[in-house]
């Protein structure tokens, strides 16, 4: 079992129904990617790639048409057990809108853990501050709600949700687009450290090549719901395959590279 | 470019601004200037008082915003920022649209989506030249073409909602040209934008800035895009100016101040892999909670103890740059010039 990838997707399917037009819209078509047991993963496309689409089906958000997803050796089934969602969790782009503005951080964290492991009374406080090390924020937080928080700070509690039960698979759907770069670099170390703190595996998606080329191991380029060159991010950054990649990096803006239309 | 009078000149710009009973001071003493033809970009993290600072050359200020200190000199015409009198503020609107355009970073909110998008740049085309609306119409065409759309003749009666981001944009942008300003405003125009379409977008710009010998203010936290699109550059921080160059290049390799310093360190580059990014220790601080002396220095490596002390004079070293900063990082030692040298 330890050869086989801890996630393999495999000819994924997604399909919309247009109601008004009654035509169907294909988003993720035959779609194949794995994620290695402590591998980060990048899922690298522009808007309407289809690379949301497919995250979200991996973490069972979204039913697929056909295809399989296969965790841990097993299928997910059409309908997932609970059991089957404790491996996977997410972290979504907009920390504004993912956490619920009137619950505590510790709030926040106990729904989880109560609600997906055994732990009750001091062990789950024990662990809200554990998990509050490990995204590198002050206890003191624990009682304070989102609003006063910063992007970065909400960001952080909403990684610390995600591992707050301790699942295998991480997906991160464009975890840094909202922020900063100051704040940025923080949470792309703070990913790299779980890696190798709790050997976390991670399926980054995002449309910002600079920063899959900083996090990743492997890369998957999708385009038009089909994955079309996937490769160990040096070498797709140093020979890309597939057209489409090469016109995506060379449009990378680059400190210190060519002038624009010159 | 040197000997000709700036284009646009901003002398020590404050807003302040009103919320629930506290004073906050937005932006403190900005100043910098831009030639024809020149592209300068104004960078800074959120909440650095970038796009109030073009909302304040255009008067376009929120309610609660009040301007109160500031000159500009604009082609040669003075203007008081902070004046609040009728006939100051109606010399400034006189500027919008015709010798000032702005081009907004969601382009779908910017446009009407009950007019066709045509429309809109027969509007702007209308409110510099008297001509009959068929020739606005054809000049609608025209510009629309200038900035890379090919079917023009089809989308100039589309409506917002049926064009993608990256047409919506050029639209804007055809709007933002047609009354032929001399200065156009960019509050993050591609940052929106997939990466694809931003790089046409920036070769949008730069034609345009040849063909107008129009100047480009360009406000943007994307270091990259203007190290390719502009010539100088203004760093803010919490509303002050810490660091500017004539030359972008040579701020860019050899940043003095340690905000741009850091910035730069923390910036991921698609040309190394796996470094570990520097992150930036704290967070800005709030507009009512500014040290007196430099704003960066709680989260400063360089930090002394006179920093925090009083508020840094503009420690120039050479024309063409100013850095605010009492311990500038020394050439030679910056850490940017290291982590190159690694690559």
């Amino acid at each position: 079992m330890s050869d086989d990838p801890l996630l393999r997707c495999s000819d994924v399917v997604v399909t919309f129904q247009q109601k008004q037009t009654r035509t169907t819209l294909t988003a993720v078509k035959s779609a194949s990617l794995e994620v290695g047991r402590g591998q980060i993963v990048g899922l690298v496309g522009e808007s309407g790639s289809g690379k949301s689409t497919l995250a979200r089906a991996v973490v069972g958000l979204q039913r697929i048409d056909s295809g399989s997803i296969v965790f841990d050796g097993k299928p997910f089934a059409a309908r997932r057990r609970r059991a089957d969602r404790r491996g996977v969790q997410m972290v979504f782009q907009d920390p504004y809108g993912s956490l619920d503005p009137r619950m505590t951080i510790s709030g926040t964290l106990t729904e989880m853990i109560r609600r997906h492991t055994a732990l009750r009374g001091s062990a789950v406080d024990k662990r809200c501050h554990e998990l509050m090390d490990m995204v590198r924020l002050p206890s003191s937080l624990l009682t304070s709600r989102p609003a006063g928080m910063s992007g970065g700070q909400r960001q952080r509690v909403a990684i610390a949700r995600a591992l707050s039960i301790s699942p295998k698979l991480l997906v991160a759907d464009e975890p840094v687009a909202a922020l900063d770069v100051s704040v940025q670099a923080g949470i792309v170390n703070l990913l790299a450290d779980l890696r190798e703190e709790v050997g976390l595996s991670i399926l980054f998606i995002s449309h910002d090549l600079s920063i899959v080329r900083t996090l990743c191991d492997r890369v998957n380029v999708i385009y038009r719901g089909e994955i079309v060159e996937e490769q160990p991010c040096a070498e797709l950054f140093a020979a890309p395959r597939d057209e489409y990649t090469k016109t995506l990096l060379a449009a990378i803006p680059r400190i210190g590279g060519p002038r624009a239309g010159r | 470019m040197t000997d000709r009078a700036p284009l646009l000149d901003v002398a020590d710009l404050s807003v302040k601004l009103q919320v629930g009973g506290t004073e906050l001071h937005a932006l403190e003493h900005v100043s910098f200037s831009l030639g024809y033809g020149e592209a300068r970009g104004l960078v800074g993290e959120s909440g650095s008082g970038k796009s109030l600072t073009l909302r304040a050359l255009l008067g376009l200020l929120p309610p609660n915003a009040t301007v109160t200190s500031g000159r500009m000199t604009f082609d040669g015409a003075e203007f008081d920022l902070a004046g609040t009198s009728r006939s100051k503020r109606r010399r400034l609107e006189r500027l919008r649209g015709t010798g000032i355009s702005m081009i907004f970073q969601e382009p779908s909110v910017a446009l009407n989506p009950v007019i066709p998008v045509g429309e809109q740049i027969v509007d702007a085309v209308m409110r510099r030249d008297r001509m009959r609306r068929a020739e606005a119409r054809d000049y609608a065409i025209h510009l629309m073409k200038l900035v890379g759309i090919h079917d023009a003749e089809n989308k100039v009666d589309a409506y917002e909602f049926e064009l993608s981001g990256g047409l919506k944009q050029r639209v804007m942008i055809a709007a933002a040209v047609a009354s032929k300003p001399k200065l156009i405003l960019c509050d993050e125009p591609t940052t929106a934008l997939d990466v694809t379409v931003q790089q046409q977008i920036l070769d949008v710009f730069t034609d345009l800035r040849d063909e107008l010998d129009a100047g480009l203010l360009y406000v943007t936290h994307d270091l990259a895009v203007v190290s390719q699109l502009c010539d100088s550059v203004t760093v803010l921080y919490s509303g002050n100016v810490m660091e500017s160059s004539a030359d972008l290049r040579d701020m860019f390799d050899a940043p003095r101040h340690p905000y741009t310093e850091a910035l730069l360190r923390s910036t991921p580059d698609v040309d190394r892999i796996g470094r570990r990014l520097y992150s930036i220790p704290g967070s800005a601080p709030s507009l009512d909670d500014r040290p007196r002396g430099c704003p960066f220095a709680p989260r400063c490596e360089y930090r002394h103890d006179d920093c925090e002390e009083a508020r840094v004079p503009d420690k120039s070293t050479s024309s063409g740059r100013e850095v605010h900063c009492l311990h500038q990082v020394q050439q030679g030692v910056s850490r940017v010039a290291l982590t190159k040298e690694a690559r």
